[in-house]
């Protein structure tokens, strides 16, 4: 199961920004992408906390990835990952009571993000600790830019804000459906092909992700077979 | 064979187990910071604010009931009410914090705890919806109207948010019982 090529560590940030974007590219994490972006504030928060939780979890499961057996590899994640959630849930209702109502069950809901899984199955069992948290940092970001983009289209085309600032309330009526869940589909479908588009541009024979196959599975499941 | 058997069962648990042990006690530590910051039922900043008074220079006094309380000034002279009160909105309860003078006059409402949906039901935190509540004297019940309001005790609804509207009503509707109630009792 060696890389075929090394990759450096700049590459691996910069690839989940818009090339391996989690969101746009690798469709994981579609459930708080849809749920929460009806305001680009709450993109923000939301993307940060993930981000944590990301990194935290990325690290640790490197660090242990030669300790944990396979056996009870994916117990031992969600278990990981849940405890840094537990951790940042704790600290946003104490010292942000205001995102951690906005959030509402998106914010448990991190531990069962596809992403942070995902990313610890296809990447940090299998790296060292520095580029695992490297890797985590740009998903993280990746993600968060993927939701502070779908969040300000919808929030600008369905309330005529931004960031609770007026932008077109007085001259053009909003158009409510943007900030219901099919105008969030829409949106999200029309980033997906402008993602697309702007990674294939320049990439000619290589236009698949860095770790191809199981990267952007969402059925975690099929992992279990492929290990030894 | 034996020994294989049972590094194969054995070890895989006792990792499971170690890694579970370290992570309790990780949240049990951070619980434990993270609870000195104790957040009251009643927070003075916010019910300053509500009552719309210069200084802290006010005191609480809890009544029979457990969500009305008599807000009294320096002098220990009654200065009007503070009532929590909730009602169903779309999702879930809205939690409302209301302010009253003596005479059962609304001074104004903020609301603590509401998970309507951002954009739409989120509305009803809006000043120029709770506005429409404000001065009004105690009536027998609020109503939510589609159209203009023809008289004192209705209150324009906002489009769209139909549930919301009637949970934050239903919410100040309970609170002036709870004012009345209070008052005779």
């Amino acid at each position: 199961m060696k890389d075929e090529r090394k990759v450096s560590l700049k590459e691996n940030f910069t690839k989940g920004l818009l090339k391996e974007n989690p969101v746009l590219r690798l469709v994981l994490g579609t459930c708080p992408s849809l749920a929460i972006t009806t305001m680009a504030s709450n993109a923000i928060g939301m993307g940060l906390a993930a981000t944590f939780v990301l990194v935290c979890s990325n690290l640790v499961i490197s660090l242990l990835r030669n300790v944990i057996p396979d056996k009870v590899r994916i117990p031992a994640y969600i278990t990981i990952i849940a405890g840094f959630v537990t951790m940042i849930q704790m600290i946003i209702k104490t010292y942000l009571p205001a995102l951690y109502d906005e959030l509402g069950i998106f914010l448990p809901l991190i531990t069962v993000n596809c992403i942070i899984l995902a990313r610890a199955e296809a990447f940090a069992n299998k790296n060292k600790p520095l580029a695992s948290v490297v890797d985590g940092l740009g998903m993280g970001l990746g993600f968060t830019a993927a939701l502070l983009a779908i969040g300000s289209v919808r929030e600008i085309l369905g309330s005529g804000t931004w960031f609770g600032l007026s932008i077109t309330s007085g001259i053009i009526d909003p158009m409510i459906i943007f900030i219901l869940p099919p105008g969030g589909f829409f949106v999200f479908g029309i980033l997906m092909a402008i993602a697309n588009k702007l990674s294939d541009r320049g990439d000619k024979n290589n236009s698949a992700p860095l770790e191809v196959g199981c990267a952007g599975c969402t059925n975690v499941g099929c992992n279990l077979n492929n290990k030894a | 064979m034996n020994k294989q058997k049972f590094k194969e069962i054995v070890h895989p648990a006792l990792v499971l187990t170690i890694i579970c042990l370290v992570v309790t006690l990780l949240l049990a530590i951070t619980n434990y910071f993270t609870n000195q910051v104790v957040n009251p039922a009643l927070d003075k900043a916010e019910v300053q604010v509500l009552m719309g008074l210069e200084t802290d220079d006010f005191s609480l006094e809890s009544t029979a009931s457990e969500n009305a309380y008599v807000v009294n000034d320096s002098a220990e002279k009654n200065i009007g009410y503070v009532i929590l009160s909730s009602g169903k909105g779309y999702k879930g309860d809205i939690s409302i914090m209301t302010g009253f003078e003596d005479d059962g006059t609304i001074i104004g409402i903020m609301v603590l705890e509401s998970a309507e949906t951002p954009g739409i039901g989120s509305k009803i935190e809006d000043e120029s919806f709770l506005n429409q509540y404000k001065n009004k004297k105690s009536v027998d019940e609020f109503k939510v109207v589609k159209n203009k309001t023809t008289n004192d005790d209705e209150i324009q609804g906002i489009s769209g948010a139909t549930y919301s509207t009637n949970g934050i009503n239903e919410a100040i509707n309970n609170a002036m019982n709870e004012y009345l109630s209070i008052k005779e009792g």
